[in-house]
């Protein structure tokens, strides 16, 4: 179950690099709660209509998310993903490298795992 | 077929979506006091009841820093008691079978450096139905506003 969840996470994060809306559109729960890292909600349609292909002009989306690390907490029906990542790009016209924790919340919805619920804040050293 | 008889199969049609109903709304209400429950115990030291509340595998980040429940209830411990600084604005539940999550914003008055300071939180908390009971098994808070 935790490589099933590890492996969705994956595709997640190549999913977003390559600007793959229809791929999000699978494995996000269409009442996802997304908060990002300042505090702001953003809805799945909200979020997808940020998603750009990759070879699009410059925008907010990152150019590069890597990921350091991750674990999986199973409970029933429900897991937990937390890990590190770190986020490279450019907005504004200013590049920017911010690594930051997150934690996305997966629900077993029949057969499929979708995600629930995902959160990110900046690591303060 | 009578109309009694056709009442009776729509009756029987639509139970199950009505006790299902009533099921979520009545989790939504003892997951909601058990979120009020968490600040007031937290301000009182009470780790017994957190200890309860707290799944052992929790999943707590706090300034992107991961905190097991052994740190967090350690912490709780060697605080001073405090009236509750927490005050939460909004609170929404959503309910997923056994699983739910909620998303609001608290603000939280302290002190530093003598100086009254107030800050707004984004959070998320997950909460699981686990052997009779509600049990928090993650939880996250982000600063609103960069």
């Amino acid at each position: 179950m935790k490589s099933k969840i590890a492996a969705l996470e994956g595709l997640w994060n190549q999913a977003y690099k390559s600007g793959d809306v229809k791929a999000l559109e699978t494995l996000l729960d269409n009442s996802i709660v997304l908060v990002n890292d300042d505090g702001s909600v953003q809805t799945k349609l909200e979020f997808l209509a940020t998603v750009k292909p990759a070879a699009s002009p410059a925008s907010s989306q990152e150019q590069q998310v890597v990921p350091e690390s991750m674990s999986v907490h199973v409970f029933g029906n429900t897991a937990i993903a937390t890990g590190v990542f770190r986020a490279k790009g450019v907005e504004n016209g200013k590049s920017y490298v911010r690594r930051e924790r997150f934690i996305d919340t997966w629900l077993l919805k029949g057969e499929r795992w979708v995600c629930v619920a995902t959160d990110a804040t900046p690591i303060v050293h | 077929m009578s109309a009694a008889g056709l009442w009776l199969i729509l009756a029987c049609a639509l139970l199950p979506a009505a006790a299902q109903e009533a099921l979520e709304i009545e989790s939504e209400s003892a997951i909601r006091a058990l979120e009020h429950a968490w600040y007031e115990d937290q301000s009182r030291n009470n780790n017994q009841a957190l200890d309860l509340i707290f799944d052992n595998e929790l999943v707590y980040v706090e300034y992107g820093k991961l905190i097991t429940k052994g740190e967090y209830l350690s912490r709780v411990k060697n605080a001073e008691p405090h009236p509750s600084q927490i005050s939460v604005e909004a609170m929404t539940v959503r309910m997923f079978g056994d699983a739910g999550i909620v998303v609001g914003t608290y603000r939280d008055n302290s002190a530093e450096s003598g100086k009254a300071r107030v800050r707004r939180w984004r959070f998320v908390d997950t909460w699981v139905y686990k052997k009779g009971r509600w049990m928090l098994v993650a939880a996250t808070a982000a600063p609103v506003g960069k």
